[in-house]
């Protein structure tokens, strides 16, 4: 090589080498922003499986390879080292559907388990909304925290090289919030002369018959109301004697109709025209009389029987209990009375 | 005869030489004498200076000279002239020129401000690249201390190419004439101002894509009197409603007597996102069969159809909210207020209507900036109304088209049994997700 050769080579080589940061220079230069790009999760829960749908459009129509999906839980910043969240796990991540700038697909000789490359043909990318969903990935093991994830282009399809265009995204963790409540068992019973339709209020305690006589029955009522949210419902008993003065008893009916001047004594839950007497159960609920008190104009009475009673959860029912007394004429003198007890239990 | 000539002739040269040097020593020592003489009429300006609109290497600048005569005479000439030293021999800068130079030099706190035009000169000041002549008609005599200040425009800086750096100073000799024929003898005052071109100094920052998103269970209720915690100290991840009973709508929070733990739930946002972020929730889907996502018996076998009461599904009010009434079982959410005490970045007040993350019309409250007086248990029906999506898809329930700083959605949730609910251990659970776009 000649002497003016060697001169020239070299000032070739000191130019070159002057210039090289010029042309590094504008080729990151013409690196644009990634825009209106966002990151939804199908679940913020920590360590869950979750799908990921990226947004963007890209900033230029740079001929672009691959996509690169970086995820950093310190900064989205690309000139910052990047520290992965813990947990997260994009191994098995799928690309199952993309939209906008289409043909890609997973890289996975050059992704990572925090690193997603997708690549296709080298081609222009268009500028316009661009989604890629990634499935089946494992989110980051802690609660709110943020995680950032740089997104960049490049020409080459493995991630390699300068970038083209660029922007971070950000999702945050969260183990979301449960709300807890308790439904107590409920079972509620009022009894009285009368009650409200929904125990709001209850009125008396005593029924007086008045003076018995042979030739008609004596009546009287009384209500209850019950109500439950057990499923199996309630059962409403009577507990009691029938009549008595002292020693003197006035008999309990078995289903029988009014029969004045023979002595019986006996309820039932029912509207009766013979004698007029009761209301049939009203409210909401669905509770019902049983047998043997269930029949108008018949009447009974058994000590400890169940009277009414409903097989499922029950809003109140309200029954009337109807009670009818005859006596004959040798019915000893007295003071007849009698204490019930009305009880309603149900299964939880 | 020979060497009689050269010695008269040497004697004589040297009387000659004699007389000679004699002579240039008196005019080598009285020539300072002479140039001072010359000189001393033309004092010094003072106060003076020069301030130029840009000091980046050939841009074209406004040149403000500022100055106070030294002499109290009238000045009708002005002559620049730019050199790459102060003293001596002037080179012009490289690339500095008064070429284009605007006609007309602006004068300004002059015993009379008549402005100065920029011309081709005459005598002691001709017009070049690096020499601006400018003069006037005005005869009246500056007095007084003022600075004066004369801007001529449109002159271009030197390239930095005189310079080792493009932090390159440079010098202008100003000389000021009693006349506007610019005549040495009619010189005032003389001085030099300085100046430099500087290198464009870029200052590069980056602002990182900022989201801070919480959820989280809290006693706040109240939408401008606690300042919400940040991200950081919020915690819990459930919220107790306590012992439901038929009577009641019990609404968050409700007390521990109650049997609940006084918290209301929080979601707190920052983000620098300027394309807007979402804030959506998603009802976790819980074991069990039908009404998976509604408050219920995790496990339970609930009826598919809606309304039905006697399962251990209560519920949901749905996507169009609605308010609650005792008994009519019922489980729903809404957004309290939005609480901004902590929002610094900007103005917001949620009473004043002034905040970034806007609710959702099926999840905001009483439909007004007024904070629902709803809480604890409810016995009629409820101030503000509330939704709930058990479906499990996402459902949005504020958004910002904006950035947002610590701005803290106060959940309020609420839910009443009928009087056949099944008794129980209910439980509803949610995701919520902060999509920012940037």
């Amino acid at each position: 090589m000649s002497r003016a050769s060697l001169r020239t080579a070299r000032l070739v080589a000191v130019l070159v080498l002057c210039l090289s940061p010029y042309f590094f220079w504008s080729g990151q230069t013409s690196a644009l922003l990634l825009t209106h790009r966002s990151v939804s999760l199908s679940t913020p829960t920590p360590s869950a499986t979750a799908s990921e749908t990226f947004q963007l459009t890209p900033g230029s129509n740079s001929t672009a390879g691959s996509i690169v999906f970086q995820y950093c839980t310190n900064s989205p910043l690309f000139d910052v080292a990047c520290v992965p969240p813990a947990g997260l796990s994009l191994s098995a991540a799928a690309l199952s559907q993309q939209t906008g700038n289409t043909g890609f697909s997973i890289d996975a000789v050059d992704s990572t388990a925090t690193r997603l490359v997708i690549s296709q043909t080298p081609a222009a990318l268009s500028t316009i909304p661009s989604s890629y969903t990634f499935s089946n990935t494992t989110n980051p093991s802690t609660s709110n925290e943020t995680t950032y994830i740089r997104i960049s282009t490049y020409a080459s399809t493995d991630g390699t090289g300068s970038y083209i265009d660029n922007g971070a995204v950000a999702f945050s963790t969260s183990a979301g919030l449960s709300v807890g409540a308790t439904v107590p068992p409920f079972l509620s019973l009022c009894v009285g002369v009368t009650v409200a339709s929904d125990c709001s209020q209850t009125a008396g305690n005593s029924v007086d018959l008045g003076v018995l006589s042979a030739q008609a029955a004596r009546t009287g009522t009384s209500q209850f109301a019950a109500s439950t949210n057990s499923g199996t419902g309630y059962a409403a008993y009577i507990l009691g004697t029938t009549m008595t003065s002292g020693n003197n008893v006035i008999p309990a009916a078995a289903l029988s109709a009014n029969r004045p001047g023979i002595p019986e004594f006996g309820i039932n839950l029912r509207q009766n025209t013979n004698p007029a007497v009761g209301s049939d159960p009203d409210g909401s609920g669905t509770a019902s009389p049983v047998n043997g008190f269930d029949s108008p104009n018949l009447f009974s009475f058994e000590p400890g029987s169940m009277i009414a009673g409903s097989s499922t959860s029950t809003a109140y029912s309200r029954m009337t209990i109807s009670y009818v007394t005859n006596v004959n004429a040798s019915q000893p003198a007295g003071i007849y009375s009698t204490t019930l007890t009305y009880l309603v239990s149900a299964q939880f | 005869m020979i060497k009689k000539i050269q010695t008269i002739s040497h004697q004589a040269l040297n009387r000659m030489s004699r007389v000679f040097l004699l002579s240039l020593a008196i005019v080598l020592t009285a020539g300072p004498v002479m140039l001072i003489t010359q000189t001393a009429t033309a004092a010094q300006i003072t106060s003076r200076s020069v301030l130029i609109s840009s000091a980046q290497p050939s841009a074209v600048s406004t040149y403000t000279f500022g100055l106070v005569p030294g002499t109290t005479a009238a000045i009708q000439g002005l002559k620049f002239q730019a050199c790459t030293t102060a003293l001596g021999a002037c080179t012009a800068p490289t690339g500095f020129t008064f070429t284009g130079v605007g006609a007309t030099g602006t004068a300004a706190g002059w015993t009379t401000n008549t402005n100065f035009a920029t011309g081709a000169g005459a005598n002691d000041c001709i017009t070049s690249a690096s020499v601006l002549c400018a003069n006037r008609t005005q005869a009246t005599a500056e007095t007084g201390a003022g600075v004066r200040t004369v801007a001529f425009t449109t002159i271009t800086n030197p390239s930095g190419a005189s310079c080792a750096t493009v932090n390159c100073t440079f010098f202008i000799h100003m000389t000021t004439y009693s006349v506007s024929t610019y005549l040495v003898g009619n010189i005032v005052d003389t001085g030099t101002v300085a100046s430099s071109t500087t290198q464009l100094f870029t200052v590069n920052a980056a602002i990182q894509e900022q989201l801070t998103f919480c959820v989280g269970a809290t006693a706040i209720d109240d939408s401008n009197t606690t300042t919400p915690p940040i991200c950081s100290s919020i915690s819990g991840t459930s919220l107790n409603l306590g012992t439901l009973n038929s009577a009641d709508v019990s609404v968050s929070p409700v007390s521990v007597p109650n049997g609940g733990d006084a918290n209301n739930g929080i979601a707190e946002l920052s983000t620098n996102a300027t394309n807007g972020t979402t804030v959506a929730y998603d009802a976790i889907q819980q074991p069990g069969t039908n009404h998976k996502g509604t408050l219920r018996v995790s496990g339970a076998t609930c009826n598919a159809s809606a309304g039905i009461t006697n399962d251990q599904c209560i519920n949901a009010i749905g996507t169009t909210k609605s308010t609650l009434a005792p008994g009519t079982e019922a489980y729903g959410m809404t957004i309290a207020a939005v609480n901004c005490k902590a929002t610094t970045a900007y103005a917001c007040s949620f009473t004043g209507g002034t905040y970034n993350l806007t609710r959702n019309a099926q999840y905001n409250g009483t439909g007004s900036n007024t904070y629902p007086t709803d809480v604890n248990l409810v016995g009629t029906t409820t101030n503000a109304s509330y939704a709930w999506d058990e479906t499990g898809t996402s459902e949005t329930i504020a958004s910002s088209a904006t950035i947002v700083d610590k701005e803290a959605l106060i959940l309020k949730f609420a839910t009443t049994p009928n009087i056949v609910t099944p008794a129980g251990t209910y439980t509803a659970q949610a995701d919520f997700v902060a999509t920012p776009t940037f």
